[in-house]
């Protein structure tokens, strides 16, 4: 049996049991803290605003955190990165071919020569939706989301109903945001459990023909590009 | 670990999309949500790996991980690394807490 | 102690596990057809039981990547390969799932064994 530290058959899969070496109980006992989860037991009730401030103080008294690096990190999450972003890429996607045989080819490149690129958009793929394949994402284990082309993720793709039914049953979850397809549309969906992260690019609505990329971002909305949705439709002239 | 985090195919959660969705939201509804995420960001990667705080968030016991919210979950997450690492102990955390806000750090707090 | 500016240069360029090594080559290639085994952790694993134990079909070889069963209990060295596998939803789900779709999800050598021939009925 494979330990942790063996150097060889990496190639071989038969031999592959780095995590799973029946060690794994001693690995528990070794992060697990009693004392730890004592206290966290004992505090769960308070006031929840009072837990976080404590925390970030005592971290701060301690010097390990800046608490101006933490109004930084809101700032950029709150109001500079979000799905106008992927909105951007999307509408170039539609406008230009090169770009988005470039984009389905080389995302990382073609999303970083847009001005994208960051913590949790390292490993980009792009899933294109066509009138035959609808692609659709989520997070089953946690709540890993392209931050880089779509800021943090809204609560519904956090929730548990989201993770607990997208992928059995995804139908009726697109058809509860109102995406009804045919019956004959394959639809994939993508549990996100890597260091990968997808996006996908939704089909160019009808009547947008004339539309530059600034119009045709407008219609490119968050959802669509995590696929319980289509893109939406531009508005009668 | 087989826990309730582990959640594809349940039945019987219910809804996805929330009553009156119009397609967008804030991305934080309250100001403990900011500091707790920002908390997050600054100490990952300097104190602990994405998958030890994936897997302290998934240690919460299952009940706890299906009533309290997404960010509460991330303290709880980020509190009990911080005391496995031994950058903090229970009981200094335990007594910071009790003793309540102190006015500079108040202030350096930025809670508007 | 990271300074704002830091911060926000470490979220700027972003950081990955995931390394180039050519003399490591992929055990599955795309088109190969795969079972996941069957674990049961107490620590970490992103193999999530609704997955466990079934056949399906690697459609992409992500590359070389830490293995976050270990990494979740300290170890930042080991790399395995990461694949897309597509299962059907029946193979999933049974009669409940729908014939037309599919789900894929990322899987890691340690999770996969080559898929035996299907047995003649």
């Amino acid at each position: 049996m494979a330990g942790q530290h063996d150097d060889h058959d990496h190639g071989d899969h038969s031999h592959n049991d780095h995590a799973h070496d029946g060690h794994d109980h001693d690995h528990f006992h070794r992060i697990h803290s009693q004392e730890a989860d004592a206290l966290l037991m004992s505090i769960a009730d308070i006031e929840i605003s009072a837990r976080v401030k404590a925390l970030e103080e005592l971290l701060t008294q301690k010097g390990l955190i800046d608490p101006s690096a933490l109004d930084a990190v809101v700032d950029l999450y709150e109001n500079q990165i979000g799905p106008k972003n992927g909105a951007r890429v999307i509408a170039r996607a539609w406008a230009d071919p090169a770009y988005k045989a470039w984009l389905l080819a080389d995302p990382n490149a073609a999303i970083a020569d847009l001005g994208f690129a960051g913590a949790q958009g390292e490993n980009m793929v792009a899933l294109e939706n066509t009138a035959d394949v609808h692609n659709v994402v989520v997070c089953t284990l946690c709540s890993c989301y392209p931050w880089p082309v779509l800021g943090l993720p809204p609560v519904w793709y956090k929730s548990m109903p989201y993770r607990t039914r997208i992928v059995r049953d995804p139908r009726s979850v697109l058809a509860e945001f109102g995406t009804v397809l045919p019956a004959t549309t394959e639809i994939r969906v993508w549990d996100s459990n890597s260091e990968v992260r997808y996006l996908v690019v939704p089909r160019r609505p009808e009547g947008t023909e004339g539309l530059d990329e600034a119009a045709l971002a407008a219609l490119v909305s968050r959802d669509s590009m995590i696929g319980v949705t289509e893109a939406l439709s531009p508005e009668p002239a | 670990m087989n826990s309730v985090h582990d959640c594809g195919g349940f039945d019987g959660f219910g809804r996805v999309v929330p009553e009156g969705y119009d397609g967008s939201e804030p991305v934080f509804k309250h100001e403990w949500e900011r500091r707790m995420c920002a908390l997050f960001m600054v100490t990952i990667g300097a104190h602990y790996s994405d998958d030890e705080f994936r897997q302290s968030r998934e240690r919460l016991e299952p009940v706890t991980y299906l009533t309290r919210p997404y960010y509460e979950q991330w303290w709880f997450a980020v509190a009990r690394l911080m005391m496995e690492k031994g950058l903090m102990t229970p009981e200094e955390f335990g007594r910071h807490l009790a003793a309540g806000p102190t006015p500079s750090a108040d202030i350096l707090a930025g809670d508007a | 102690m990271l300074s704002a500016a830091d911060i926000l240069d470490i979220l700027a360029t972003g950081a990955t596990t995931r390394i180039e090594d050519p003399a490591r080559a992929p055990a599955f290639a795309p088109g190969d057809e795969v079972v996941t085994r069957t674990l049961s952790p107490l620590t970490h694993t992103r193999l999530p039981r609704y997955c466990r134990g079934k056949r399906g079909v690697v459609v992409k070889v992500h590359g070389l990547y830490a293995l976050p069963d270990v990494r979740a209990i300290g170890d930042e060295e080991t790399r395995e390969y990461c694949y897309a596998v597509r299962f059907d939803m029946r193979e999933l789900w049974g009669p409940q799932g729908a014939a037309t779709d599919s789900l894929t999800i990322d899987l890691w050598d340690s999770y996969l064994l080559p898929a035996p021939a299907e047995a003649t009925p």
